[in-house]
């Protein structure tokens, strides 16, 4: 299989980038200009695009063997991922918050700031922990210090893309605290989102493994976090943040404990728009789970041999 | 928030990063052949054991959080302190020192069981299941108990299971990793997050200095008898740098009003 040609890992990067970011703001703009939420599912799609990004740079680090085994680089994209991407929604809160809370057709552009820093802030956190992977530690591995900048990069927007199709298609600060965190859906989140990132490689890895099958792989594992995260999102829908449920008239008890000023009231019905929004996200994941895994059955028809029986081996040689 | 609140929060943090990945070159890491008993340590690669370890350290830290919130252990004024964004200004700290203490305390009490469960029940199926003796392929005689190592290694393997000395290892790993891990979520939840979001956000800073160190010792390492264990200036420095500017991060998020 060594015939076939990779897609060179820049050109990945530039899908899972601007795939991503496309597939957010494209979510993000025409639920605000329509005024419904049923566009969620781009963001599990964008999230899916990066997925195909960090899988390939995951498999470019790691075939140079990390020795800890592959699982822990994904766990070390999604650490380094989380708390640069609060950072980078914060901002986008922080701007609106002060000054900058202009609205074209109910578009608020401060909230269209967030992912892009969010993103910057990966970017720079992966590069700072590639450094040390490759001059500190010393790994001796030439494609540390972009890959790693990568899978951070990657990690962020796999967050963002989930975190749209956990809240319903939002993405500000609020709203992911609220619903995301709060509700612990970031367990799942952090766990299940790595997973597909991570897996196609692990599984895939050996001397005749090969990009596409494993990408293909990452489509099909990433497709099926988006179901559950569709399944999530049933859930965090029902969650509204104090002051909306104030506004709408929903009776609230103070919440008791710690740092609880953006905890949530839950309301018992779902409301049909966001009941919808999970169902299409959900059918959306399973469309391109049944289309991916039977893509990646065919590559592994493909690649397969068949196995002649030749009996077994003679006890004495002729 | 004051900029000394601040400041002392990323030391907290970086501190506490430290504090894991220095933790993690005392746990005996086995890795896929050490499942196999052909290797000295636990059974598993350092993700598993951070996650595992990590998660129960920080269950039982949240839990007497929980616990001095809704007043069952009494600590009046921490609450307050928490919700007023001032535990870890100097005045707060030296009022509250005793919250500080027994929940970092929950932390180390959780990280230190889980991983001497970890070293302890697979010995049991190690010696009862497959037949293999406890030994260490990397010292001749144990430090500890100055047992005979070398002749109870079967040729061909690096040591099975996890001996006296390993475990007492781990031990230590434990309580490093331990503090450094409540350390880091006492800092996030005094910065102003959410309960939930502290933890995670002290999970993902955890993991990203489990990983580095375990970059460091190539993924397996018996414990502090390992040669292997002389590379910890490295991560020293490359931890140490990690988790100051991932605590940078969270104090920029606080900054702007978690």
């Amino acid at each position: 299989m060594s015939e076939q040609k990779d897609i060179d890992w820049y050109n990945l990067a530039g899908l899972g980038i601007i795939g991503g970011l496309a597939c957010i703001y494209v979510a993000y703009i025409l639920d605000a200009v329509l005024g419904v939420t049923y566009f969620a599912f781009l963001g599990a799609l964008g999230a899916i695009l990066a997925t195909v990004w960090g899988a390939d740079a995951v498999r470019r680090i790691c075939k140079f063997g990390i020795g800890t085994g592959v699982p822990s680089i994904g766990m070390l994209a999604f650490g380094m991922g989380l708390l640069s991407t609060l950072l980078g929604l914060k901002v986008g809160d922080y701007l609106f918050a002060h000054g900058l809370s202009t609205a074209v057709s109910n578009i608020v552009i401060a909230q269209l700031i967030g992912p892009v820093v969010a993103l910057i802030v990966s970017l720079i956190m992966g590069a700072i922990v590639g450094y040390i992977a490759q001059n500190v530690i010393k790994m001796k591995i030439p494609t540390m210090q972009v890959g790693m900048t990568m899978i951070a990069g990657a990690a962020c927007m796999i967050y963002l893309g989930y975190i749209m199709a956990i809240t319903g298609g939002a993405f500000d600060y609020t709203n992911v605290i609220l619903k995301v965190m709060n509700t612990g859906f970031i367990a799942p989140l952090f766990i299940v989102g790595a997973l597909p990132m991570l897996h196609a490689f692990n599984a895939c890895m050996g001397p005749d493994e090969f990009q596409k099958r494993t990408l293909t792989l990452a489509i099909e594992a990433s497709s099926m976090s988006v179901v559950i995260f569709g399944i999530l999102s049933f859930a965090s829908s029902k969650i509204i943040p104090p002051v909306a449920a104030a506004a709408q008239g929903v009776a609230s008890t103070p919440p008791v404990g710690i740092n609880v000023a953006l905890l949530g009231v839950t309301t018992g019905n779902l409301s049909s728009q966001a009941m919808i929004t999970s169902v299409l996200t959900v059918v959306f994941g399973l469309i391109v789970w049944a289309y991916a895994y039977l893509a990646y059955w065919r590559k592994v028809k493909e690649s397969g041999v068949t196995i002649m029986a030749t009996g077994l081996i003679p006890k004495k040689e002729e | 928030m004051e900029p000394l609140t601040l400041l002392i929060i990323v030391a907290c943090i970086g501190l506490g990063g430290l504090l894991v990945g220095l933790g993690v070159h005392f746990v005996p890491v086995g890795g896929a052949p050490a499942a196999m008993a052909q290797a000295t340590g636990i059974g598993t690669g350092t993700t598993m054991l951070a996650a595992s370890s990590g998660f129960l350290g920080l269950i039982s830290a949240g839990l007497v959080t929980a616990e001095i919130t809704n007043g069952k252990i009494s600590y009046p004024g921490f609450t307050n302190a928490v919700d007023s964004q001032t535990l870890l200004s100097i005045s707060g700290i030296t009022s509250n020192i005793g919250a500080i203490a027994i929940i970092i305390a929950a932390g180390v009490i959780g990280a230190m069981l889980m991983i001497s469960i970890l070293c302890v029940v697979p010995n049991v199926l190690y010696i009862f299941g497959l037949g293999v003796p406890l030994a260490s392929a990397k010292v001749k005689f144990d430090p500890l108990t100055g047992d005979r190592q070398d002749i109870y290694v079967t040729r061909g393997t690096e040591g099975h299971g996890t001996p006296s000395v390993a475990v007492i290892s781990s031990l230590i790993g434990g309580l490093l990793a331990g503090i450094g891990g409540a350390l880091t979520y006492l800092a996030l939840l005094a910065g102003g997050f959410s309960i939930a979001t502290a933890a995670f956000a002290a999970i993902g800073i955890f993991f990203v200095n489990s990983v580095l160190a375990s970059y460091n010792i190539a993924g397996t390492i018996e414990g502090f008898h390992d040669p292997k264990f002389k590379r910890w200036p490295r991560a020293f420095v490359g931890c140490l740098i990690a988790s100051v500017v991932l605590g940078i991060w969270a104090a920029a998020i606080m900054f702007l009003g978690a």
